[in-house]
């Protein structure tokens, strides 16, 4: 794979039909939700997640449940015009936006695309950009910047209304989050700055356009971007982009440096799955539970100039205090230890793992401090 | 025949590779060491053969056993095992008697390497453990001038060491080169190595730094003494092209869990390992200064890993 060129769009975007199942995936939360239950379309389900279609619930799994497509008595949408500043704020991540807290002198909006091999941002840019557009008006009115700054890769052609246009230099990583901040700010982790993807401007739009929770994504699948329904299963894209899966395939949603191994066909996508690939058995040589040998492969390629071999080492043997000793923290989770270590090692799973680690840790600290 | 709804394999990000593998790597290195070793061969026939084979045979074997008492899936297969064996051989001379090949051979993969738990725990890089071990305890039959029985050919250092500069003034460069000398049976072929480093340098399986920092280290300080008396150093460009320097230099300084990881400790460490050649072919007792200086250089890469960067982020 080609991690270091700029990527070139092909095809047109295609929206994909509404499909009469849809999967919402849900990360281990247990939704008070029963099988038969009438589901209106844009009801929250739980932790964030809305029904995308209107239906009987048919499934309740822990990691997902299942919506059959059927007429029910949809809710009115809400009338987002009327709203603005903190307001709006709390309106839009009632409706699952998430926004970053606070006003911010500097907005950026990340064109960039999230991972090599997607497109689905410049698709968005060229041929959603109404939507887009509004996006970018309510994050204005959100964060009322003093500046708003579009960073694309330096040499695309996409631009937005009332904002800068700053280029990014070609290749992953130089278009995750932090990056993309210092690129533009010339600071690390500048205060008073709010970094939003192009994908979040449109699903912002999408819920100014309709009133109700965003249940469209772009995903980059093949040779096409889809327009598609959250919770479209995985087989209903693939079948339609022509990709075969064969036994033993990884078909990876998200990005193939950052995204999650589907377990099954029928798994839904999730809003934030920007791109659908298939990785053909024995292409890349496997994962291994290796010792490190130190080669130091990982370490010029870090972003984060951290020690990903000693803070996997770490890892391994459970010595998560000694991963925070070693900056895990400055960690932006871009997989390039992973891609570059030769032992085959599951870095960016070994740091994700410590983090989890150590963030439970911080939790029951507080909590005894509370007690205490 | 294929299911019908294919098993998917689940696994974990990144879900692309740079396709480099231990084993890749290995191969790699041993595709440098050939031409050394073919040079090896034309210079000491069979005994050359004899030494490598049997110091590459019983290091796997030595790693399997290992992996065997330990109760671990081997791993002998990626062939860092035989790489060990052959760098072992390459510092030996063409003269050693079997059984030291096979003790020296043993040790550098139980002492150098399984007893850190394997590939990328050694402190110390293996060969040199063996080395080490073998000429502290049989110093004459580590002795490379006990080869002159053998062969026509000399041992510069050697020479160096015992009749002074003037007696190696009529070693040309280019005999050097192609391996003209004695010393270890793979290491003197200083041409073929080099081109083998260098080799290994473009396709990005050593750590530039270390080979850089050592042949500037021992440049620099072999000149420094060759200016302050020419009369009792040799040239600094004898010193690189004999003994082990472009073989340690390459092959050796270069391993993996032994060096340290960022560029400039890797840079400081190869300057020190070269400066201490030099000092130790100067002030010490052994001819070839090259093993023990980069033994030494090996326990400082701990220190030297703690020079790094801020962290991003961090002021």
């Amino acid at each position: 794979m080609k991690l270091f060129e700029s990527i070139v769009r092909q095809g047109p975007l295609t929206t994909l039909p509404e499909p009469e199942t849809v999967r919402i995936p849900l990360s281990c939360h247990r939704p008070d939700i029963k099988c038969g239950q009438k589901m209106a379309r844009g009801i929250h389900i739980g932790g964030g997640y809305y029904a995308p279609i209107s239906g009987t619930v048919t499934e309740v799994h822990p990691t997902y449940i299942c919506i059959k497509a059927e007429a029910v008595d949809e809710p009115s949408p809400r009338d987002m015009g009327a709203l603005s500043g903190n307001e709006l704020r709390t309106a839009l991540n009632d409706m699952g936006a998430g926004l970053p807290e606070g006003p911010a002198q500097t907005l950026i909006i990340n064109g960039v695309e999230p991972e090599p091999g997607v497109t689905a941002f410049a698709h968005m840019l060229d041929e959603l950009s109404r939507i887009v557009q509004l996006g970018l008006s309510t994050a204005q009115s959100v964060f009322s910047p003093n500046r708003t700054v579009l960073a694309v890769e330096a040499g695309a052609s996409q631009s937005l209304d009332g904002c800068e246009k700053a280029a990014i230099e070609n290749g992953y990583p130089n278009g995750i989050d932090p990056l993309v901040a210092k690129a533009i700010t010339g600071m690390e982790n500048p205060d008073n700055v709010a970094v939003l993807s192009v994908g979040r401007l449109f699903e912002l739009g999408m819920i100014m356009d309709t009133g109700l929770p965003c249940d469209k994504t772009v995903v980059t699948c093949g040779e096409t971007d889809f327009v598609t329904t959250v919770g479209t299963p995985v087989d209903l894209i693939l079948t339609t982009a022509h990709q075969t899966v064969r036994h033993g395939d990884t078909v990876v949603l998200g990005g193939l440096m950052r995204g999650e191994a589907a377990h099954s066909l029928q798994q839904g996508i999730s809003k934030d799955t920007y791109g659908l690939f298939v990785v053909p058995k024995g292409q890349y040589p496997p994962v291994e539970d290796s010792p490190c040998i130190g080669c130091g492969e990982c370490i010029p390629v870090c972003p984060a100039r951290i020690d990903p071999a000693t803070i996997s080492g770490y890892a391994e043997f459970r010595m998560y205090d000694k991963c925070r000793e070693h900056d895990i923290d400055a960690c932006m989770e871009c997989g390039m230890c992973g891609f570059f270590c030769i032992a085959r090692r599951p870095l960016l799973q070994y740091i994700r793992l410590a983090k989890q680690h150590l963030a439970q840790a911080d939790t029951c600290k507080l909590n005894d401090q509370g007690e205490g | 025949m294929e299911p019908l709804t294919p098993t998917l394999t689940v696994s974990t990000p990144p879900f692309a590779h740079c396709g480099k593998t231990v084993n890749k790597r290995m191969r790699a290195i041993l595709l440098a060491m050939l031409p050394a070793a073919a040079l090896a061969v034309y210079h000491f026939g069979m005994d050359a053969v004899r030494v490598m084979s049997l110091a590459t045979a019983t290091a796997v074997i030595a790693e399997f056993v290992s992996d065997m008492v330990m109760g671990r899936t081997s791993q002998v297969d990626d062939l860092h095992g035989f790489t060990v064996g052959l760098g072992f051989a390459f510092l030996l001379p063409a003269s050693a008697p079997w059984w030291l090949v096979v003790f020296g051979s043993t040790t550098s993969i139980v002492l150098g390497k399984m007893m850190f738990g394997g590939l990328g725990g050694s402190p110390l890089c293996a060969p040199l453990v063996g080395w080490a071990v073998c000429s502290l305890s049989w110093a004459n039959h580590m002795d490379i001038d006990a080869a002159m029985l053998t062969s026509e050919l000399t041992y510069p250092l050697s020479q160096l060491k015992h009749f002074g500069p003037q007696a190696v003034a009529g070693f040309s460069l280019n005999d050097l080169l192609v391996g003209r000398q004695l010393g270890g049976l793979g290491a003197v072929q200083t041409g073929a190595l080099f081109i083998g480093g260098i080799f290994l340098s473009m396709r990005k399986h050593i750590k530039v730094a270390v080979p850089v920092g050592m042949l500037a280290g021992v440049l620099v300080t072999a000149g420094i003494f060759h200016a302050s008396n020419p009369q009792a150093n040799a040239p600094a460009m004898f010193h690189l092209l004999t003994g082990s320097v472009i073989f340690g230099a390459f092959f050796l300084a270069t391993d993996s869990s032994s060096s340290p990881m960022r560029k400039i400790p890797a840079l400081l460490y190869g300057l020190l390992a070269g400066v201490l050649v030099v000092i130790i072919r100067v002030y010490g007792v052994y001819p070839d200064g090259v093993p023990y200086a980069i033994l030494l250089a090996n326990l400082t890469s701990p220190l030297l890993d703690r020079i790094k960067p801020k962290p991003f982020g961090r002021n």
